[in-house]
C-alpha cells in the first residue's frame, strides 16, 4: 500500500525528477510534509545522483514516522551510495526489525542486510544473514545466489561457493551462474570436469574470446601449454578486432587484459624456467 | 509480408458488441442437433473473460495462450491451420490454472500475486508447432465456445516465429522470399486516455492502408499508469490493445510505473502476473534465470530486453554479465535492444542528470555497441527522439563530439539510408530511439545533440526488417508519417566519425498544436461559441455524474462569461474563492449546428488555459491537454502551463458533432490549490 501511495505522489507521468521535487517541496513548505512525501522526494534526489540530499530527506522521513520499513530500506541504499556502509547496516537492520510477518518484505530486507554487511566488511555475518534467507525462502532468485556466491568467495569457502552456484544454476537456469560455476571449477583445479561445457560454449559462440580464455586456463593447468597459448592468441586476435580505439568497451578491454596477462604468464614462467636451467 | 491480419474490430467497443456472423444461430442449431460442439456460439460468451485471450512467449515451435475469468471453468483450447477446422485440442489437464496465494487449488508453484478475489488465470503452451506458420485457436469452457465463431473468430490466430537462420542462402531466398518482420514499438502509453487510443488507432489504420501485418508488439514500459496495479493493467493495457493482443505477442520491458508494484529481482507483482517472459532461453539467446531481462530471436533478428528500473545496472552485476554472454552467443544478422530508461534524451527526462539513464549509456551501450547493436529503443521520456547513426556516446553529459558516424537524416528519400557492413560488426553505428510518446503528455526539456529527429507529439514507431534493410517510421496519433529512417547492411563499410556534425535546433517546439493528416491550421475562421459567451459552470467536483453528456441538466449550476479564473487580471468571471480551496472547474454550453455547418467540418477549439483541461463534445472526450490521465477528482499529472495567447486545437473529430443541439463541456485543472493563477477561456471556431 505504501509503495502505491509513494507511486501516487510521484506518478505525474510527464514530470522529470526536478519537477517532482519542486512539487513535493511546495507541499513540504506548505506544511504538508509527511514521511511519505520526504521518502518520495528522497527517491527523486537519488535518481538525480544527489545521495546527500536524499539522506537528509530520509532522516526527516524517519523522524516523521520511524516505523516505515520502506524509508529504512531506501536509507540503506542511500548510505551505500554515500560509501557509508556502517550506517547502511544500521538502516538495513532497522528495516528488518520493523518488518512484520510479510514474508516478501522480510526476504528483501534479509538480502539488503547481507549486502550492507558485505560492504561493511562483515562477510561472516553477511553469510549468516543470507543463509537465513535461503533457509526461510528456499526459492531464491539469481541476484541472491550471486550475492551469496560473492560472499562465499570473499570468505574463501570455495567448495560451498561451487555448490551455491551449481544450485543456483539448476534452480534458475541462469547462464551467468553457470559461467560463474565453470570459472569456479577452473579456480579449484577441476577444469577437466568442465572442459566439455567449455567446448560446447566455444562451438556455439559468435564471439569466442571469453570461452577461449576459459579453455586456455584449463589447458594451462593440464600442462598443454602450446594449445593454451594458441587459444590465447586467437582470443587476443578477436578482441583486438573488437576494441574500438576511440571509445572502447571496458568489458572488451578487461577480457583483453586477462588474455594478455595469461599469455604473459607463460612467457614469465618460460623465462623463469630458462633462468632456473641456466642457474 | 502477411496481409490484413490485424483485427479491424474497434477495440473500444464493449466486448459484448463483437459482431456475430449472420449464420450463427443456424450453426448453433446444427451443433445442438448433431450433439457436438460448440453448444453455444456467440460474442456474449466473451463476457466470461475478465481478461480476453492473449499471446505470449512465441517460439518457432510453440505459443503460450493466456486468459482470465472471474470464476472456475473447464479450460479447453482448440487450434488448427484453418479457421473453420480447429482439429487439435489442448485438454483442460494441460492448462495451468493460476490463483491468488491462499486460494485453494490451482498451480501452487505459480500463484497470482495480484488480482481480484476468485480470479483464475489460465495458461497453456501449445507445442510441436510448425515454424513460421499461422494457426487459429478458440477457447472453450468444456464444450461451450467462449471466443467467437465465424468472421470474428478468424481474428483469433497466432503465427509461430521463423527459425533463426545463421547462414542464409541467397539463392534460396531469391526463390522463396522470406516475409519481412514488422514490429510495433510503443512506450509510456498506459493512461487509458484518448491520446493512447488515437495512437493505437492511427497505427492500425496505417498498417491496414499499407497492407503490413504487425508480427510483434514491443512495449518499452509504462503501460499501466500510475502504479501498474492489476486494475490499471486491465483498463489501460489489456482493454485498449485486446484486438491486437489476441493475435500478436507483446514482448515487454518493465517501466518505472509498473515498478511501483512489481519487482524485477523476485518477479512478483501485477506486471509479472500479466506476462510470461523467457527465463531459460525458451525463445533463443541464453538463459537469464528471471523474467526481468531476457532475449529472443525472430528469424535473423535477435532482441534483447533489459530491466533499467530496479536491478543493479553496474557492469559487474548479473544483468550485464548475462548480456555479455547473450551477445557473445547470438548468430543473428540484426540486433535490437530495448528497455525503459533511454540512454539519450532531453524530453520529459534528462539522460545527463538521471542515474538510471546515465548508467544505461555509460555501462550498457559499450557492451551493446561492441557486439554490433543496430537499434536501441527506450521510453520513459515523453517525446519522440531519434538519433543519427552514433557510436561511443558513453560520456556524461552526452555530446555530439566524435560520436556521429553519419549525420544525415537516414531517410532513403532524403540524405539516404545509414550504411553498415553486413551482419553484426562492432561499433559500426547505432540508431537510438525514444518512443515515450505513446499516450501520456508529451514534453521537451532541451536538445539532445545526438538526435536527428525530435518530435513533441504523440505517436508510435513501426519497424520493418527485410533482408539487409531495416526501416523505421514514426506514425503520429493522426496517422501522419513524421520520421523515416533506414539502415542498410551490405558489403564492408568502414565507419568514419563526422568531425563537425549536423546539430538539431535548440528551439523548443510548442507541444500544444495539433494538426490532422496534413491539414493546415485555419487561416480564417468564424466563432461558433464566441469569446466572452456565457457558460454554465460548477466548482463542485461531485456535481452530477455524466455532467459532460448531452442530456445532463445543468440548470442548478452558476452561469458566467468566459474566461474563468483568477490571479492574472484577465478573467471575465473571477473565481476569487478558488485559490487554496479547489483545483478544478467544470463548464458546459449548448450550441446549435446546421446541416451545412456540420458538412463544412473544420471545427476546433481555441483557448487560453492554465494549467490543463479535458474537453468533451456530446459526452465524448475530444481533447486532453496537460492532464495525463483520469478525470475529475481522479485526474493525475497536471502539467504546469501559463495562459498566454489563445492556442488553437484544430480540428476536433467531426463525427463527434451532430446536426441541431450539441454540447461542449470542459474541465479545467490547476496544478495545485495554492497556485497563483488559473485560466479557462475557450471558444469554438469553424473554418470559413
Amino acid at each position: 500500500m505504501l509503495l502505491l501511495y509513494i507511486g501516487l505522489l510521484t506518478c505525474h507521468g510527464h514530470e522529470g525528477p526536478p519537477e517532482v521535487i519542486r512539487r513535493l517541496t511546495r507541499d513540504i513548505d506548505a506544511g504538508r510534509g509527511t514521511a511519505e512525501t520526504f521518502l518520495a522526494r528522497a527517491i527523486e534526489y537519488r535518481i538525480l545522483n544527489k545521495p546527500s540530499r536524499a539522506a537528509r530527506d530520509l532522516r526527516l522521513a524517519t523522524q516523521a514516522d520511524p516505523d516505515l520499513v520502506a524509508v529504512w530500506r531506501e536509507s540503506a541504499q542511500v548510505f551505500l551510495d554515500l560509501g557509508n556502509p556502517v550506517s547502511a547496516v544500521h538502516a538495513a537492520r532497522t528495516a528488518l526489525l520493523k518488518c512484520d510477518d510479510d514474508s516478501r518484505q522480510a526476504r528483501v530486507c534479509h538480502l539488503l542486510l547481507a549486502q550492507t554487511l558485505r560492504s561493511a566488511g562483515s562477510s561472516r555475518e553477511a553469510l549468516e544473514v543470507i543463509d537465513d534467507a535461503f533457509l526461510n525462502w528456499p526459492e531464491q532468485d539469481v541476484d541472491a545466489y550471486w550475492l551469496r556466491s560473492e560472499i562465499l568467495d570473499e570468505l574463501e569457502l570455495q567448495s560451498q561457493r561451487l555448490k551455491c552456484l551449481s544450485q543456483g544454476w539448476e534452480s534458475t537456469g541462469s547462464e551467468v551462474l553457470r559461467i560463474a560455476w565453470i570459472e569456479a571449477c577452473i579456480d579449484l583445479g577441476r577444469g577437466a570436469e568442465v572442459l566439455p561445457l567449455i567446448d560446447g560454449g566455444l562451438a556455439g559462440a559468435r564471439l569466442k574470446a571469453s570461452w577461449r580464455v576459459r579453455r586456455a586456463r584449463v589447458l594451462q593447468i593440464q600442462g598443454h601449454d602450446d594449445e593454451a597459448r594458441a587459444e590465447l592468441r586467437a582470443a587476443l586476435s578477436e578482441l583486438e578486432m573488437r576494441i574500438n580505439p576511440q571509445r572502447p568497451d571496458p568489458g572488451v578491454i578487461r577480457d583483453h587484459r586477462r588474455a594478455f596477462e595469461l599469455l604473459a604468464s607463460f612467457k614469465v614462467s618460460a623465462k623463469r624456467s630458462t633462468a632456473e636451467v641456466s642457474d | 509480408m502477411k496481409f490484413g491480419t490485424l483485427s479491424t474490430q474497434n477495440p473500444h467497443h464493449s466486448v459484448r458488441q463483437a459482431r456475430l456472423p449472420a449464420f450463427a444461430p443456424l450453426l448453433l442449431i446444427a451443433a445442438i442437433w448433431l450433439g457436438g460442439w460448440p453448444t453455444a456460439v456467440g460474442a456474449d460468451n466473451l463476457s466470461k473473460f475478465t481478461r480476453q485471450p492473449y499471446l505470449q512467449l512465441a517460439t518457432p515451435s510453440s505459443m503460450r495462450i493466456v486468459w482470465r475469468t472471474a470464476s472456475e471453468m473447464t479450460p479447453v483450447v482448440r487450434f488448427g491451420k484453418k479457421a473453420d477446422d480447429l482439429d487439435q485440442i489442448i485438454a483442460n489437464e494441460f492448462v495451468i490454472v493460476r490463483r491468488l496465494l491462499g486460494e485453494n487449488g490451482g498451480d501452487e508453484s505459480m500463484p497470482l500475486h495480484s488480482a481480484p478475489e476468485g480470479t483464475r488465470q489460465f495458461e497453456t503452451t501449445i507445442q510441436g508447432l510448425e515454424h513460421d506458420t499461422r494457426y487459429w485457436y478458440a477457447i472453450f469452457d468444456g464444450d461451450r465456445r467462449l471466443t467467437p465463431d465465424g468472421e470474428a473468430g478468424e481474428t483469433y490466430f497466432f503465427e509461430t516465429h521463423p527459425k533463426p537462420d545463421p547462414a542464409p542462402n541467397p539463392l534460396v531466398e531469391l526463390l522463396i522470399p522470406k516475409s519481412p518482420l514488422a514490429f510495433w514499438v510503443v512506450g509510456d502509453s498506459g493512461t487509458g486516455g484518448s491520446d493512447q487510443i488515437a495512437v493505437f488507432d492511427a497505427m492500425r489504420d496505417y498498417v491496414k492502408d499499407k497492407k503490413v501485418d504487425i508480427d510483434m508488439y514491443l512495449h518499452v514500459g509504462d503501460m499501466a499508469y500510475g502504479s501498474g496495479t492489476d486494475a490499471e493493467f486491465g483498463e489501460r493495457f489489456f482493454a485498449i490493445y485486446e484486438p491486437l493482443l489476441r493475435n500478436t505477442v507483446c514482448w515487454p520491458a518493465m517501466g518505472n510505473h509498473e515498478g511501483k508494484t512489481s519487482r524485477g529481482d523476485t518477479g512478483v507483482g501485477p506486471y509479472y502476473d500479466a506476462y510470461v517472459c523467457p527465463t531459460r532461453a525458451e525463445a533463443g539467446g541464453v538463459a537469464s534465470g528471471l523474467e526481468a531481462y531476457y532475449s529472443f530471436d525472430y528469424g535473423p533478428v535477435h532482441f534483447v530486453v533489459l530491466d533499467s528500473h530496479d536491478l543493479d545496472r553496474s557492469q559487474d552485476a548479473p544483468m550485464a554479465q548475462w548480456l555479455k554472454a547473450d551477445l557473445e552467443q547470438t548468430q543473428a544478422e540484426w540486433l535490437v535492444a530495448y528497455w525503459h530508461h533511454p540512454p539519450y534524451t532531453k524530453g520529459s527526462h534528462d539522460s545527463d542528470l538521471e542515474l538510471q539513464l546515465m548508467e544505461m549509456h555509460e555501462n550498457y551501450m559499450p557492451l551493446l555497441e561492441s557486439a554490433g547493436v543496430d537499434l536501441v529503443l527506450g521510453g520513459h521520456s515523453h517525446i519522440y527522439e531519434r538519433s543519427m547513426l552514433i557510436d561511443g556516446a558513453y560520456a556524461t553529459p552526452t555530446t555530439a563530439e566524435n560520436v556521429i558516424l553519419d549525420d544525415g537524416d537516414g531517410d532513403p528519400k532524403g540524405d539516404g539510408a545509414y550504411r553498415k557492413s553486413g551482419g553484426l560488426n562492432p561499433n559500426q553505428g547505432t540508431v537510438a530511439v525514444v518512443a515515450g510518446n505513446g499516450g501520456t503528455g508529451v514534453r521537451r526539456k532541451g536538445t539532445m545533440p545526438v538526435m536527428r529527429s525530435i518530435l513533441t507529439e504523440h505517436g508510435s514507431l513501426l519497424v520493418t526488417i527485410e533482408g539487409n534493410t531495416m526501416n523505421g517510421v514514426m506514425i503520429n496519433k493522426v496517422g501522419a508519417e513524421r520520421d523515416v529512417f533506414s539502415i542498410v547492411k551490405q558489403g564492408e563499410v568502414i565507419p568514419e566519425r563526422v568531425t563537425s556534425p549536423w546539430q538539431p535546433s535548440a528551439a523548443l517546439d510548442a507541444p500544444t498544436m495539433t494538426q490532422v493528416k496534413g491539414q493546415e491550421m485555419p487561416g480564417k475562421s468564424t466563432a461558433v461559441i464566441d469569446q466572452g459567451d456565457t457558460w454554465s459552470y460548477t466548482k463542485n467536483p461531485d456535481d452530477g455524474a455524466g455532467w459532460y453528456g448531452r442530456d445532463f441538466d445543468s440548470s442548478t449550476w452558476e452561469t458566467g462569461k468566459a474566461g474563468f479564473g483568477y490571479g492574472d487580471g484577465d478573467d471575465e468571471t473571477v473565481l476569487d474563492d478558488m485559490r487554496n480551496n479547489y483545483t478544478m472547474l467544470r463548464i458546459r454550453r449548448d450550441f446549435e449546428l446546421s446541416e451545412k455547418a456540420l458538412a463544412a467540418g473544420g471545427l476546433g477549439l481555441a483557448l487560453r488555459y492554465d494549467d490543463g483541461f479535458i474537453a468533451y463534445v456530446n459526452g465524448k472526450e475530444a481533447l486532453r491537454v496537460g492532464v495525463d490521465f483520469g478525470a475529475g477528482k481522479k485526474a493525475k499529472g497536471v502539467l504546469a502551463h501559463e495562459a498566454g495567447r489563445k492556442e488553437r486545437f484544430f480540428p476536433i473529430e467531426t463525427n463527434l458533432f451532430r446536426i441541431g443541439k450539441n454540447v461542449i463541456a470542459i474541465e479545467g485543472h490547476n496544478t495545485s490549490k495554492g497556485s497563483s493563477d488559473f485560466t479557462l477561456d475557450p471558444y469554438l471556431i469553424q473554418t470559413k
